[in-house]
């Protein structure tokens, strides 16, 4: 779905590259995720990808189109949820979704089905400056996938929302890439991209450093390690085992038996501490 | 097509919830309040007569009694010259002029006038005159009668006048002062990024807002000129003048607008070009001051075509070469203003 080579983009036009040889491919159906603390690049990346910015080296492509000239087909084709929400305040809920339902030219969902889907259905002839941050969030959010997009670009889709409505569009993002929509996916929530991620890619200063599974990542940069607490002889205990080491698993075997196991936690690292261990850096 | 009609609507929706609109229209109806209640249609614009008499001992004595009465009532100015009558006439539309001469022995008067003044007042002046001159030299007088602007020239009703600045100042150039909050509304809401990655066009964008305000100019335009001169223009003139100049002047504000972030520091200039454009008020309403600096000024022909417009002297080849210039400077200007837009798209 999407070919990205050799990537690169100065805003200055001095050689101070934001984007420096950044080259990936997501596959039709794929939820990838693109990680990286700001200033890394993930927005000058997505912005091109967008067609918001011009495309000044390197190739890239999507759904087939070519980013240096995107044209109708290309923006027919793409859904983009942006971090801050831009709707207009002057207009309903309803009415920023039948403005933006009408620029498209292809099959495009019903309006008040997608406030539906967000939660939004009882403030749909409120004016957006009547909305809270996380209300105006819920439509930026379900104006991107107004045109049913085959290429959805997600920007830290979930930012400022309650948990309860944070995991309904988590779902709604896995029913639509069950269906068979490729999602890119900017985050620095790492349970996000954890949970709906197939791949994941860390970018920093403007570089890519890594791109593979987030399972992947955790074998090969976590600890075969295991924190068990439990009962024993009246008491508390808490051990950390290994699965590497006999002795250590064959303790784990006999905890496992006792049934006296109050807690127990594998030791797997998480995307944030593998972005820290790669880059030397925190995701903020 | 459809996609320009909904942006259209949108961008009416928009304008009419916000309050920018209202001002002006606001203003358009206080503009026609004062003019049909406060301004006169022919106020006095002070001395109402120039008048030259040339160096002749046959006239000394008539002379010093004009300079006396000159002194003692200051209803006439004496100059220098026939042609500093003229000068000053150009200047003042409202005086009449004088010139003094012996010919053959014979006191010769010239009454110089506008050419708007009819019949009754000109009668009135050339018997005024008459007799001022025969008193005092005790000569034979021919008398002869020049008009400036030719005989039966129009003479715009002051109000009349103010017409062709107001359309020009507001009703053209309402969306060069207006658009620039209009799209620093769509910054600040990021709704100009979300556009940007539609399938909908940088010149739908800029062309739906150009409609937008070309609308709001005629609402504003129509409203002064009927209240004021009813139906009596050239209504096909007034609507292409009115759309051509509106079309430019919101081009000019949608690039101005391309190059700040938000309206605070865009005023500075809005109000340089405002004034800039403004200046040339006083030659329209001054011809005698008109250096080809103002000339050059967009708003200066503007309001000498909408004069021709509303009061026809059969210059309409002037009012065409308007519009079409100004029609062809907008096809140039929205091209590269779409070039602008689409360059600095993600900036926004």
């Amino acid at each position: 779905m999407v070919t990205v080579e050799h990537l690169y983009h100065d805003y200055a036009g001095k050689g101070d590259y934001a984007v420096k040889d950044v080259s990936f491919e997501i596959a039709d159906g794929e939820v990838f995720g693109f990680l990286g603390p700001s200033g890394a690049g993930k927005s000058t990346t997505q912005n091109i990808l967008t067609g918001l910015l011009p495309m000044q080296k390197g190739k890239a492509s999507v759904g087939g189109c070519d980013i240096k000239k995107p044209n109708d087909q290309f923006f027919n084709l793409i859904g983009v949820s942006f971090e801050q929400s831009n709707v207009y305040d002057k207009l309903t809920g309803l009415e920023n979704l039948e403005f933006y339902r009408s620029l498209f030219s292809v099959p495009t969902m019903e309006p008040k089905k997608l406030l539906d889907m967000v939660g939004l259905t009882n403030a749909a002839k409120k004016r957006a400056s009547a909305y809270s941050k996380g209300m105006k969030h819920r439509l930026t959010f379900a104006r991107s996938m107004i045109n049913n997009p085959e290429m959805w670009f997600l920007d830290e889709p979930t930012t400022g929302l309650d948990p309860a409505i944070a995991e309904a569009i988590i779902n709604i993002v896995k029913e639509r890439n069950d269906k068979g929509a490729t999602v890119f996916l900017t985050t620095h929530n790492m349970h996000v991209a954890d949970q709906l991620c197939d791949r994941v890619a860390f970018i920093n200063n403007g570089e890519l450093l890594l791109i593979d599974s987030p399972k992947n990542l955790k074998l090969q940069y976590g600890q075969k390690l295991v924190e068990v607490e439990y009962g024993e002889n009246g008491d508390l205990k808490k051990e950390t085992l290994s699965f590497v080491d006999e002795k250590d698993r064959k303790k784990l075997g006999k905890i496992a038996e006792s049934g006296n196991v109050q807690m127990m936690h594998t030791k797997e690292a998480t995307l944030e501490q593998i972005f820290i261990t790669v880059t030397g850096r925190g995701l903020v | 097509m459809k996609a320009l009609m909904h942006t259209f609507v949108k961008d009416m929706k928009l304008a009419t919830r916000s309050f920018y609109i209202w001002i002006v229209l606001l203003f358009a109806v206080i503009f026609v309040g004062v003019m049909l209640f406060a301004v006169p249609d022919n106020p006095s614009l002070g001395t109402q007569a120039y008048v030259f008499v040339e160096d002749d001992p046959l006239l000394a004595d008539f002379s010093d009694h004009l300079i006396e009465e000159a002194k003692n009532t200051g209803g006439f100015e004496l100059v220098g010259s026939r042609d500093a009558i003229i000068a000053a006439m150009e200047a003042n539309r409202n005086a009449k002029g004088i010139y003094v001469a012996i010919r053959d022995d014979r006191m010769y008067a010239e009454y110089i006038l506008q050419g708007y003044e009819g019949e009754r007042v000109e009668n009135l002046f050339a018997a005024e005159v008459k007799g001022m001159t025969a008193q005092e030299a005790g000569l034979g007088v021919d008398t002869t009668v020049t008009y400036l602007k030719g005989k039966d020239a129009v003479k715009a009703p002051l109000k009349v006048s103010l017409i062709p600045i107001f359309l020009t100042m507001e009703s053209a150039f309402i969306g060069m002062f207006l658009v620039a909050a209009y799209v620093f509304m769509d910054k600040d809401d990021g709704t100009i990024k979300a556009y940007g990655v539609s399938p909908g066009r940088i010149w739908q964008y800029l062309l739906s807002k150009i409609m937008m305000f070309a609308v709001f100019g005629w609402l504003s335009g129509f409203f002064a000129l009927t209240v004021l001169r009813g139906f009596d223009y050239n209504f096909l003139h007034v609507l292409l003048l009115l759309t051509t100049y509106n079309v430019f002047g919101t081009i000019l504000g949608l690039i101005l607008a391309a190059f700040f972030d938000n309206l605070q520091n865009a005023m500075t200039w809005i109000l340089l070009m405002a004034t800039l454009l403004g200046i040339t008020t006083v030659s329209y309403l001054m011809p005698s001051f008109s250096p080809a600096v103002i000339r050059w000024l967009p708003t200066y022909p503007m309001q000498f075509a909408f004069k021709e417009a509303i009061y026809p002297t059969g210059n309409a080849a002037y009012v065409w070469q308007n519009i079409l210039g100004f029609l062809g400077l907008s096809v140039v200007l929205f091209a590269l203003t779409m070039g602008l837009y689409k360059k600095r798209l993600s900036a926004f």
